[in-house]
């Protein structure tokens, strides 16, 4: 059996999907960073290679570190992730009119019309870390974030909460806490305040149509996904596999890329024996001091990048 | 021995370089330019500019300091006008008293004013001020003054004509040519735009015509030169079937830009068929981020190709 495989690396989650020539997952995997993408990736290959026994016919990466996790695994196609989002949603849910997408550092709305991309949002830096966020505030409650959206749902009366920046947010709910309110009226009214800063920020000015799909790890939180209905008024999807459509994507994106090329980069999954680390210099050959980053794979450097001018392309 | 005039390389330099380097070195001075943006410079400028200070303003005095010790003269004219009945951005008509009293011990600036707000003509008594400073009779700034025109007409021409047969889409940037031509803060966006196989239009490149039409669709003047070149030009690139999508370019603390990127992101709403996305950069701005927004945005006309 052929098979195509995603893996969206991102600033918290690292994940992997395998799809079939029919575009069926057959297989995820879904890990956290954990600040080293490096480290992430081998794992997440290893594993994935004990669970499936297709053979790897096309990779694709996408992700923050879709460059790098390029370079290690060997991809056909190195993706954005709007772009991979968009693929994997119109292929999941056929007809998708509006994905929205909340993930540890980034978040985006893209909007679909007769199956195609016609407009897109991503936050601007303030709106940032919204999984990351929430991580830290059910950390900081001592609640597992696995609870913590489910816990939204109990509410009776959501408290208020400034949503615009998150460091007002956590002061908000702490001053909240401390007054009495209980924890799921404080974890309901940030659920509100987060898909209310995201309306008027990310998707500000987008036409909203159903169907909608929810996706990225964020999606999970069921309050989240309750606060978006109540806010638009409409159904919200969210789909079997939402935490790795990136991935997904990226594997179809794969599959399209190796059909046209008539072969596959894919290293292998013996790739993984290789010792991979990553170097980094200040170039100081002008004033614009750029951070320089060198890949090596064992002693040899196989990429770099960080460079503004081509004096460091050459590996 | 020649004296040595620095022109600092932001804002207007963009616009009237060749204008100035030809009307300098006709008055037998040394042009010294404070070169490309970079790193150092941008960060100069944070420290010296005030808080309120735009993304390019701050440039600018980045700049200034890298010329300071280099130049007998600074060369910061005090633009006012310039179209009948139109103003520039405020920031432009303090820059040399914001730079003065920002950045000590500098060279002495010329600081000419430039207002055509009621007639073209009032250039002929900047030009000869900036002669008075410098020493020069008459006929000698009439003549510099002329080859410096020249010298801009030719660039523009060059501008226009710049053409490439080989991409296979066609992208409109709106923005400040300040920003749009300085690749430091604009992260060489032009340039990766053309590694993407994209061919790159900027309000610079569209004819006195073709602004006319676009401008002709303003429901009401503006009196802002620089915002309704950009109104005008968005307009016209609206208007073109050969352009697949429009990426307006923002700096980060511009007044105006929030306002007419604002009419204008609102009127892009009520188009259908070509993309539109707004980049707002400063001085944090990650390329990373830049560059997954670019690749999404030429994905995205691409797929509409499809």
């Amino acid at each position: 059996m052929k098979g195509y495989m995603g893996v969206d690396v991102g600033s918290v989650s690292t994940n992997i999907a395998i799809i079939n020539e029919e575009q069926e997952v057959i297989e995820k995997l879904y890990l956290r960073t954990e600040g080293q993408p490096i480290k992430a990736i081998k794992k997440g290959l290893m594993e994935i290679k004990d669970r499936v026994d297709c053979e790897i016919s096309g990779v694709g990466t996408t992700g923050s570190a879709r460059q790098l996790a390029g370079v290690i695994i060997g991809a056909d196609t190195v993706k954005n992730e709007i772009t991979a989002h968009a693929v994997a949603a119109s292929t999941v849910v056929p007809g998708v009119q509006t994905v929205l997408e909340i993930g540890g550092q980034d978040s985006k709305i893209i909007v679909l019309r007769d199956g195609v991309v016609v407009d897109f949002g991503m936050n601007t830096v303030c709106a940032a870390g919204t999984g990351s966020f929430l991580d830290q505030q059910a950390s900081r409650l001592n609640i597992s974030i696995e609870e913590f959206g489910g816990l939204a749902l109990q509410a009776n009366a959501p408290v208020r909460i400034a949503g615009r920046c998150s460091v007002f947010a956590e002061s908000d709910m702490i001053h909240k806490q401390q007054l009495g309110h209980n924890v799921e009226d404080i974890i309901a009214g940030l659920s509100e305040a987060l898909v209310k800063n995201y309306l008027n920020n990310v998707a500000q000015g987008k036409e909203i149509l159903g169907p909608i799909v929810f996706q990225g790890g964020v999606a999970a939180n069921e309050g989240i996904k309750v606060a978006f209905e109540e806010e638009l008024g409409l159904e919200v999807v969210v789909p079997e596999y939402y935490d790795v459509m990136g991935a997904i994507g990226s594997a179809v994106l794969a599959q399209e890329a190796v059909n046209e090329k008539g072969r596959t980069d894919f290293k292998g999954f013996n790739t993984t024996d290789f010792n991979y680390h990553a170097s980094s210099f200040e170039c100081e050959g002008c004033p614009n001091s750029c951070e320089v980053i060198n890949i090596h794979q064992g002693d040899e450097v196989i990429a770099r990048w960080g460079s503004k001018c081509p004096k460091w392309e050459a590996v | 021995m020649n004296k040595r005039v620095g022109i600092p390389q932001a804002l207007f330099y963009h616009r009237y370089s060749p204008a100035w380097k030809a009307f300098f070195t006709e008055l037998d001075c040394k042009v010294v330019e404070s070169g490309q943006s970079n790193k150092e410079v941008i960060d100069a400028g944070v420290k010296l500019a005030p808080d309120e200070a735009c993304l390019p303003v701050k440039l600018f005095l980045g700049h200034v300091k890298k010329l300071q010790n280099q130049v007998d003269y600074l060369f910061i004219p005090r633009v006012v006008s310039i179209e009948n009945k139109e103003y520039i951005c405020p920031k432009f008509m303090g820059l040399p008293d914001m730079v003065r009293y920002s950045i000590n011990d500098l060279p002495p600036i010329i600081d000419t004013t430039i207002d055509l707000k009621t007639k073209k003509s009032n250039l002929v008594k900047s030009v000869l001020e900036v002669g008075e400073v410098l020493d020069k009779g008459y006929w000698q700034v009439s003549k510099a003054c002329w080859k410096g025109w020249r010298a801009l007409k030719k660039h523009r021409e060059r501008l226009r004509e710049a053409k490439d047969d080989d991409a296979q889409y066609k992208i409109a940037i709106l923005g400040h040519e300040y920003i749009i031509y300085d690749s430091h803060i604009s992260m060489n966006l032009v340039e990766k735009l053309k590694e993407m196989g994209v061919e790159v239009v900027t309000p610079e490149m569209l004819t006195p015509q073709a602004m006319r039409v676009g401008l002709s669709n303003l429901s009401k003047d503006m009196f802002w030169t620089l915002g309704k070149k950009m109104m005008g030009a968005a307009h016209y690139f609206f208007s073109n079937q050969e352009i697949d999508g429009i990426i307006q370019l923002t700096a980060f603390g511009c007044g105006p830009d929030s306002l007419v990127g604002e009419m204008i992101e609102r009127e892009a709403k009520k188009r259908d068929g070509q993309a539109f996305m707004t980049l707002n950069l400063d001085e944090h701005t990650g390329e990373a981020g830049l560059v997954t927004r670019l690749e999404a945005f030429v994905d995205m006309i691409q797929w509409e190709g499809v």
